[in-house]
């Protein structure tokens, strides 16, 4: 299982995005993403694995990223990944405590924080100004993943479409039985669009961008790829389960 | 960004013609020139010893402080010192070198004459810096 299993910080945690248009319903592959799609069909936008060919333990299964995937990168802060509660207070009439019921949630703002680069993160305010409704993939990751170099061979041995550099990609080996090993990582996506952009210059650290996301719908959560017994077998994407 | 690269990437700021016109000759720190020292030169101490954690990806930065142990001949005044500071501000202060080092505003302390030397008169100057 290659969701996370242990306490740990998310260092190696990153945002990522499809540049194609979201619809209702199914999506087709490689035109737009659908909102009723598996979360299998969501990952596929960003990453796929081609059938390896069999090697040594310890050889790396190549990844590829997919042409639209889209890193925001440098990341400097995020937000609570999440639906916040709308508790009511309910009087009760004669009882000397009210009682408590869970309101419909209000969607999140989710702010990020960017270590600030004109050249990488032009394309946020494109996205603002268009007010583009895009899948967001947040993959919380404690261990280093491969990452696209966004026109060439990745670590993994992959290959990646110009414009992907910096997304993350499954870092999994073959092991010594015919199968593979994955590090660990869980996938969270949600709907939704860029609602400010905002730059911060500083003095003595980093000029800063400040990002706000909307949510529209509920976040999806968390995935991950589970390995097979035979390496050249597909890995399954899915929530963890008992 | 690796250990050594903050190190030359110091290093070679000495090694320009910005610096090389003012005829100072720089020293990097542990080291002993097989020709006698002139009576007025520098030393050069990297202390990268702050590390920073302000972007996820684990890519390596480190916040630290560059000195520069300024030598002179002792019994001459130590308006020297500060000519040299300004010449070292020249080059380093709030400064993007050539790769990853962002340098911030510059310091002086004079510490007198060195002990090691009391032919010399010393003074520390100081700038911080983020590698980023």
């Amino acid at each position: 299982m290659a969701n996370i299993s242990a306490i740990g910080a998310g260092i190696y945690t990153s945002l990522a995005f499809i540049d194609l248009p979201v619809v209702e319903g199914t999506g087709t592959s490689g035109q737009d993403v659908g909102v009723g799609d598996t979360p299998a069909q969501w990952a596929a936008n960003f990453e796929i694995r081609p059938v390896p060919t069999p090697d040594a333990e310890g050889a790396f299964v190549p990844w590829n990223a997919v042409d639209d995937a889209r890193a925001f990168g440098r990341v400097r802060e995020f937000p609570n990944i999440g639906i916040p509660a709308n508790v009511i207070n309910v009087p009760q009439y004669g009882q000397a405590t009210s009682s408590q019921i869970t309101g419909q949630s209000d969607p999140p703002s989710m702010d990020f924080t960017f270590n600030y680069v004109p050249t990488q993160h032009f394309f946020i305010d494109t996205l603002r100004a268009e007010g583009t409704r895009r899948i967001f993939r947040v993959r919380l990751a404690n261990g280093e993943q491969v990452v696209a170099t966004g026109g060439g061979e990745n670590e993994s041995g992959g290959t990646d479409p110009v414009g992907t550099s910096g997304v993350n990609l499954p870092y999994e080996k073959e092991n010594d039985s015919g199968g593979s090993e994955m590090r660990e990582f869980s996938d969270f996506y949600f709907f939704g669009s860029v609602a400010s952009f905002e730059i911060v210059p500083a003095l003595t650290d980093s000029n800063q961008l400040n990002v706000s996301l909307t949510i529209d719908g509920q976040l999806e959560g968390p995935f991950s790829y589970t390995p097979q017994a035979v390496v050249t077998n597909p890995p399954t994407y899915e929530k963890p389960t008992i | 960004m690796s250990y050594l690269s903050l190190v030359s990437e110091f290093e070679q700021v000495f090694t320009k013609p910005e610096w090389t016109k003012n005829g100072i000759q720089a020293y990097p720190s542990n080291f002993s020139p097989t020709d006698e020292r002139p009576m007025e030169y520098i030393v050069l101490e990297v202390l990268p010893n702050s590390p920073l954690m302000n972007q996820f990806g684990g890519e390596r930065q480190v916040a630290g402080l560059f000195i520069a142990q300024i030598y002179i001949p002792a019994e001459k005044g130590s308006r020297r010192v500060f000519e040299i500071s300004d010449f070292l501000d020249d080059v380093l202060h709030t400064q993007m070198l050539q790769y990853t080092i962002q340098t911030a505003s510059s310091s002086l302390a004079v510490k007198g004459n060195d002990s090691q030397n009391p032919a010399l008169f010393r003074a520390d100057y100081s700038v911080s810096f983020n590698s980023y």
